[in-house]
């Protein structure tokens, strides 16, 4: 086993550690569990065996595990970028609903 | 019928201010500057003043005014811009067909009538590109789609609330006069241009606010 499998699959129990703990302490819902679980399970299960991953990139038609590892993570940073993007716009409504409430609250107070 | 002006201001020039709103005062039976967070605050005591605490952008600062003057009993409402380049006198012609029952939103545009002292830049580049964007956007052809001074009755005022906070709340009433099928028209005004106003970039910064509202509908 290489340094770098060492190294990853001693993250990998941290990490799944962590998950068990915050199942525990009830701050993740039952399906974030298991989807994070399987996540690092996985990863964990490709750095020790990397033919299983070159396996399925092969299935899928690409030729080496790490460019899937490498346009899957593509993917999903976009598709993270896209949900900021909303949320943070939705935010900012939102903010500006408080701001004018307060204005119109403000303005009629001054009246009475 | 009570018609209420909308100014928004942002650290604009107090004294300058104070004329153009004199000059406005005389042709609306009231004045209701939105303060849109400018440092120092800014001063009226002739005037309805409401204040965001802080800055949220041109379209919010029209929302605020524009739900203050419905819960005061305004029966129409006219969106005008604070840095001198609307006439107030304009605000006769564009509050007629409200008036008159014909339209229950009007949009002011300097294409319509006499010739405006416009950057050839603008007239040639800028503006027939805003007209093809607005198109594809909203569906409306509006001969000026960049034109803050607009009129409205206060029955459709719910219908066009506008949730885009910043300058794309041109395109955002033209789509919403739209997609509601309220009667509209387009008087003649003049702009006068002391300064460029929105530049290029500036029209970017529009389409990227159009297509970030487009994903949240």
């Amino acid at each position: 086993m290489s340094l770098i499998q060492i190294l990853a699959l001693v993250f990998c129990l941290f990490a799944l550690w962590r998950v068990i703990l915050k199942f525990r302490r009830q701050e993740l819902k039952i399906t974030e569990f298991f989807m994070w679980l399987i996540f690092w399970l996985a990863v964990g299960v490709a750095f020790v065996t990397p033919e299983s991953l070159t396996r399925l990139a092969n299935v899928l038609g690409i030729g080496r595990g790490a460019d899937l590892v490498l346009y899957v993570a593509v993917v999903v940073v976009f598709y993270l970028m896209f949900r900021i993007f909303v949320r943070l716009e939705n935010m900012e409504r939102n903010i500006t609903k408080i701001v004018r409430k307060d204005a119109l609250k403000d303005k009629d107070s001054q009246n009475e | 019928m009570k018609i209420s002006a909308i100014v928004p201001v942002y650290n604009e020039d107090q004294r300058e201010l104070n004329i153009l709103l004199q000059e406005l005062d005389g042709f609306v039976d009231s004045v209701i500057i939105v303060d849109d967070g400018s440092i120092p605050r800014l001063d009226f005591k002739n005037y309805t003043l409401l204040r965001h605490a802080i800055n949220r952008g041109q379209g919010a600062a029209l929302q605020t005014g524009t739900d203050f003057a419905i819960a005061h009993g305004a029966n129409i409402i006219v969106h005008f811009d604070a840095d001198c380049q609307h006439r107030p006198v304009d605000i006769v012609a564009l509050i007629k067909p409200i008036q008159d029952g014909q339209a229950d939103f009007v949009f002011g545009s300097r294409f319509l009538g006499e010739k405006n002292d416009m950057p050839w830049s603008k007239k040639y580049f800028i503006h027939p590109l805003a007209r093809i964007i607005n198109l594809i956007f909203t569906g409306l052809k509006l001969s000026d789609v960049h034109n803050g001074l607009r009129a409205f009755s206060s029955s459709v005022a719910s219908r066009v609330h506008l949730s885009q906070d910043r300058m794309a709340h041109n395109t955002e009433y033209s789509y919403l006069v739209k997609k509601n099928k309220i009667k509209y028209s387009e008087v003649p005004v003049r702009v006068i241009y002391h300064r460029y106003g929105q530049t290029a970039i500036g029209g970017f910064k529009i389409l990227k606010e159009l297509f970030l509202g487009k994903l949240l509908k």
